[in-house]
């Protein structure tokens, strides 16, 4: 079990104290976030992050709005950099590797660690079949014949759970779709590069009940061969969809945000160590 | 509601132009307090015949006040026996409110009034000397007092130079606009973007001042039709950036980040999936610049001088175009040039109108796709 | 394992999204638009200098005042020449041509808004911007052989009736190549201008602000006094600046129109008047070199004056957005 870290605690856990909580897996995790810290600019949005996330796990990223819990996500695929001024301390290592390394190409990094956002967007310009291979021809797959690329189709929108709907109109507009399979059409895309992490970020709070019933079942067959790590503001979403989860609050607007407590999503849930932690899943804010 | 009001809504005719009975109207209480005395729906054609019949009248008994013609005096006729109406039976408020309904119908129509105008001017004078070999001869030996001759040389003249302004315009004004909207932060582009103001207003005289003193003189290149095609670009650089940032912008950031995260350098998100989804309106808006610029004539005259036979040749000796081929017929003063202006005009505002409805159809049928 | 505790500032200066510097594509594609932009400065300080310069040989060998000089003589000997005619022919007739464009173009801005159905409305729309296609040599010519004609009548009957206000007065009985004439056709040129950037403005008054009003029992007319004109009031002036900019700049419908007399005319239906403009297009072929040093200068102060009027709209609208809270 994670030890819970508080607020203002600067205690750096060492790396074999990590490993002793948990006796039966001694699984390498695959990714860690150490003493991380997220500036815009002067201002530090996120404090002191310690996390790992054990290779084919779900992890959660729960918390109030504002508590920074996408300002994380997104820096774990450097995507924060995208924002003029924004940049980080620490490091977040991917299988032993910074990808804050400055030998690092954040372009690759982003290839194998890929995201999903809130709002499903597929590329307007590109049918249903352009938008899953769009990664791999972007990045200019060299050696691909049509025939390598139509089973990557395949295999991508089958893993999506989309094959079915639109394996007959794959030239269609991407655009095309309704909201649900729109976003099952980006993380077709998004897992068609073969990643070996996926961000989802917030990836159902646009959809109606039913896409995200589907998009939910779609996380947990995905389980099997990716890393998954997913920020929810749906407690609900977390406890059926996650095996980890990672609670962040903030203090006050204008403070940074922290992580408070991790641990598997049972125990967060039902037996929290954590005073704000036992608050928030109760409902008492948020 | 009470039975009172029904039959009193029914009776009162339809409402007027306002379209609305405001509850609780001036002076009028009771059990029918929602309903008002609303003027007939015949109530302006009425007004508009009274008016004619004035106006008519004034035509015809040749009485006319202050000097005024008859068809001036339909017109005020009208709005004036209109609004009093109104003032009598709806009171004050719809009275205003349906004299502004009126005049800012006239005021629309004023607006319609020249365009047409100018295009029916334009196409029966221009149709009276249009023929083949107009469209195919040029003024070549042509004596500028007789009728004959053609606009060929100046088809081909505006033909090559707005090709080529646009061919040094568009690269540079679209590569200007990514940098603005896709990299433009800092002073650099802080100046840049005021100085595309800047050359926003420039006046066409002044572009075509500067580049005969510095193309042409200074530089010592000759008169042509590449000089005329440079000044047209400073005219036409900054439509197309302006015009291009628009569209750009339009462009969500979520399709940016999407393609980012899917691990791809950013020339490539500029290049394969930015202005690919911009496109039709990059490519409206270029045709549009076009439009404009193939009607400039003060820069040409200044840089390209006039030529009256078809010089192939755009980047030396003076050659002719449409704007400065009907300047020139213009200047002779007799009646066969004039004509010939007349058709010189013609295929200008046809060419113009091409391009100009073409972008307009572009935009409506090419927005990105999404059925 | 994990590095030592690094700062990374992405992006350093201008803003490139992570690892601009790996990618050598990328850095190419950033200097090739850093290029194009880079050429349109280069061209406006081309076209600053070289005039400026070009016009000094004509600023100082003038005999006169520059600016208070009433004759144009650059070649003579010893050179006398002013700008005030032109000036005042340049503002006097845009003045004409905004007085009448701006009433025309915001009731037809607002018709389309609000009064058409949608389809006449889009259809209306179409019509007014074609009006913006037509080149100027074309309502030069129009205006000239046509329009003219038809203005004549106007101009006499407001001389006789109306010539006791002194600018409509006329002592020669000759009407045509006026001011009132070239104005007008400006303000035809003008009137499309004025209106799309009106309605564009008219576009964005808040749908709850119109709905609103209507809903306190307010007539269409009382709705867009009430809702539409004072939020969009500073578009509507940055629409007649825009406008004023663009009649202060033309240059052949004015050349043909006006009888270019060199002189200062109030008197708007007498022949007369010169634009700084159409006096270069006029005058450029004939010029000597000092005629056209001095030619350039006016077109430098023609710009100045345009450069003043556009900035001025773009500082409204700045303006505007900060209240309106548009991002």
């Amino acid at each position: 079990m994670e030890i819970a870290r508080g607020q203002g605690s600067s205690v750096t856990a060492p790396t074999v104290e990590k490993q002793a909580e948990r006796p039966h897996e001694v699984k390498a995790p695959k990714l860690e976030i150490s003493d991380l810290n997220i500036y815009y600019g002067d201002f530090l949005a996120v404090e002191a992050v310690n996390l790992n996330v054990e290779p084919r796990s779900v992890m959660a990223l729960i918390g109030p709005s504002g508590c920074g819990k996408s300002t994380v996500l997104r820096a774990l695929d450097r995507m924060h950099e995208v924002t003029d001024g924004a940049y980080v301390q620490g490091s977040v290592l991917l299988d032993g590797h910074d990808i804050y390394d400055p030998q690092v190409d954040p372009v690759l990094v982003r290839r194998t660690i890929g995201m999903v956002f809130q709002r499903p967007n597929p590329f307007p310009t590109m049918s249903i079949y352009g938008n899953v291979v769009a990664g791999l021809k972007l990045g200019k797959a060299k050696g691909l014949s049509k025939s390598d690329l139509d089973g990557i189709v395949e295999k991508s929108l089958r893993a999506a759970n989309l094959w079915e709907e639109v394996k007959d109109r794959l030239k269609r507009p991407g655009a095309s779709l309704s909201g649900g399979q729109q976003q099952r059409l980006c993380i077709a895309r998004a897992i068609a590069i073969e990643p070996e992490v996926l961000l989802m970020d917030e990836p159902c709070s646009a959809l109606d009940p039913i896409s995200t019933l589907a998009v939910e079942e779609l996380i947990q067959d995905l389980r099997a061969e990716f890393t998954i790590v997913i920020v929810t503001h749906n407690m609900q979403q977390a406890v059926r969809v996650s095996d980890h989860t990672a609670f962040f609050n903030i203090a006050d607007i204008g403070q940074p945000g922290h992580l408070i407590e991790t641990g598997p999503t049972k125990e967060i849930f039902a037996n929290p160590r954590d005073p704000q932690t036992r608050d928030y899943v109760m409902g008492r804010f948020g | 509601m009470s039975l009172d009001t029904v039959v009193n809504n029914a009776s009162g005719g339809g409402p007027g132009p306002s379209g609305r009975r405001p509850a609780g109207d001036e002076g009028k209480r009771g059990p029918s307090r929602l309903s008002a005395r609303v003027l007939p729906p015949w109530a302006a054609a009425a007004a508009g015949s009274a008016g004619l019949g004035l106006g008519l009248a004034s035509w015809a008994s040749g009485i006319t006040v202050i000097g005024l013609a008859p068809a001036v005096i339909a017109a005020l006729s009208f709005f004036t026996i209109y609004t009093i109406w109104t003032l009598s039976v709806e009171g004050r408020r719809h009275a205003v409110d349906r004299l502004a309904t009126a005049l800012i119908y006239a005021a629309a129509v004023a607006a319609l009034v020249p365009l047409v105008w100018i295009l029916v001017t334009v196409l029966l004078r221009g149709l009276s000397v249009m023929s083949w070999s107009f469209l195919t001869e040029t003024m070549r030996n042509v004596d500028p007092r007789k009728a004959g001759g053609g606009v060929f040389h100046a088809v081909i003249g505006t033909l090559e130079q707005v090709g080529i302004a646009a061919l040094i315009s568009v690269p540079i004004g679209v590569l200007t606009a990514i940098y603005l909207v896709e990299y433009g932060k800092g002073r650099l582009a802080k100046s840049i973007n005021f100085f595309v103001d800047v050359m926003t207003g420039i006046p066409s005289i002044v572009a075509g001042m500067f580049i005969f003193t510095f193309w042409i003189l200074t530089l010592g290149f000759p008169t042509s039709g590449f000089a005329g095609a440079l000044a047209l670009s400073i005219l036409m650089i900054p439509v197309v950036v302006r015009s291009s940032e628009e569209m750009l912008r339009i462009v969500p950031n979520e399709l940016r980040e999407g393609a980012l995260a899917l691990g791809v350098p950013k020339y490539t998100v500029i290049a394969r999936i930015v202005v690919p989804t911009a496109i039709s309106g990059l490519l409206t808006g270029v045709m549009l610049a076009v439009a404009r610029v193939t009607g400039e004539t003060a820069p040409l005259l200044l840089t390209t001088f006039l030529a009256q036979d078809t010089n192939w040749n755009p980047f030396s000796d003076p050659q002719a175009s449409l704007p400065t081929f009907i300047w020139d017929q213009i200047s002779r003063g007799t009646e066969p040039a004039l004509n010939r202006a007349w058709g010189g005009a013609l295929v200008l505002i046809t060419i113009v109108l091409i391009f100009y409805a073409g972008a307009r159809l572009l935009a409506v049928r090419y927005a990105p796709k999404s059925r | 394992m994990s590095t030592a505790v690094k700062e990374r500032q992405a992006g350093g200066g201008a803003p490139q999204i992570g690892g601009a510097s790996i990618h050598p594509a990328d850095r190419n594609f950033r200097w090739l638009v850093i290029a194009a932009g880079v050429t349109v400065l280069v061209i406006m300080a081309a076209i600053a200098v070289f005039l400026v310069v070009k016009s000094i040989p004509a600023i100082t060998t003038n005999s006169t005042s520059m600016w208070a000089t009433e004759q144009w003589a650059p070649d003579s000997d010893p050179p006398s020449w002013g700008i005030a005619v032109l000036i005042f022919g340049t503002l006097w007739t845009a003045v004409i041509a905004m007085i009448i464009a701006m009433p025309i173009g915001v009731g037809t801005a607002l018709f389309i808004s609000f009064y058409a159905s949608p389809r006449l409305s889009t259809a209306l729309g179409f019509v007014v911007d074609l009006l913006a296609a037509v080149p100027s040599i074309i309502f030069g010519l129009w205006g000239l052989y046509f329009f003219m004609p038809q203005i004549v009548p106007l101009s006499q009957w407001l001389a006789t009736y109306f010539g006791w206000i002194p600018i409509f007065e006329n002592s020669q009985d000759l009407y045509t190549k006026s001011i009132l004439i070239a104005g007008l056709v400006l303000a035809i040129m003008v009137l499309p201008t004025v209106s799309a950037i009106s309605r564009e403005v008219f576009l964005q008054v808040p749908k709850g602000h119109v709905e609103s009003s209507l809903a306190l029992g307010a007539t269409r007319w009382e709705m867009i006094r009430m809702a539409v004109l004072p939020f969009s009031r500073g578009g509507v002036v940055s629409a007649a600046m825009l406008g004023l900019g663009r009649a202060l700049g033309e240059t052949i419908a004015v050349a043909l129109i006006l009888s270019a007399v060199f002189e200062i005319n109030w008197q708007i239906t007498e022949p007369g008047g010169n634009s700084i403009a159409a006096n270069i297009a006029l005058k450029w072929g004939e010029a000597g070199i000092n005629g056209r040093s001095a030619l350039i200068a006016t077109g430098l102060v023609l710009f100045a004056i345009t450069l003043a009027v556009n900035m001025t709209a773009r500082w409204i609208v700045d303006r505007r957005k900060e209240f309106s809270g548009a991002n």
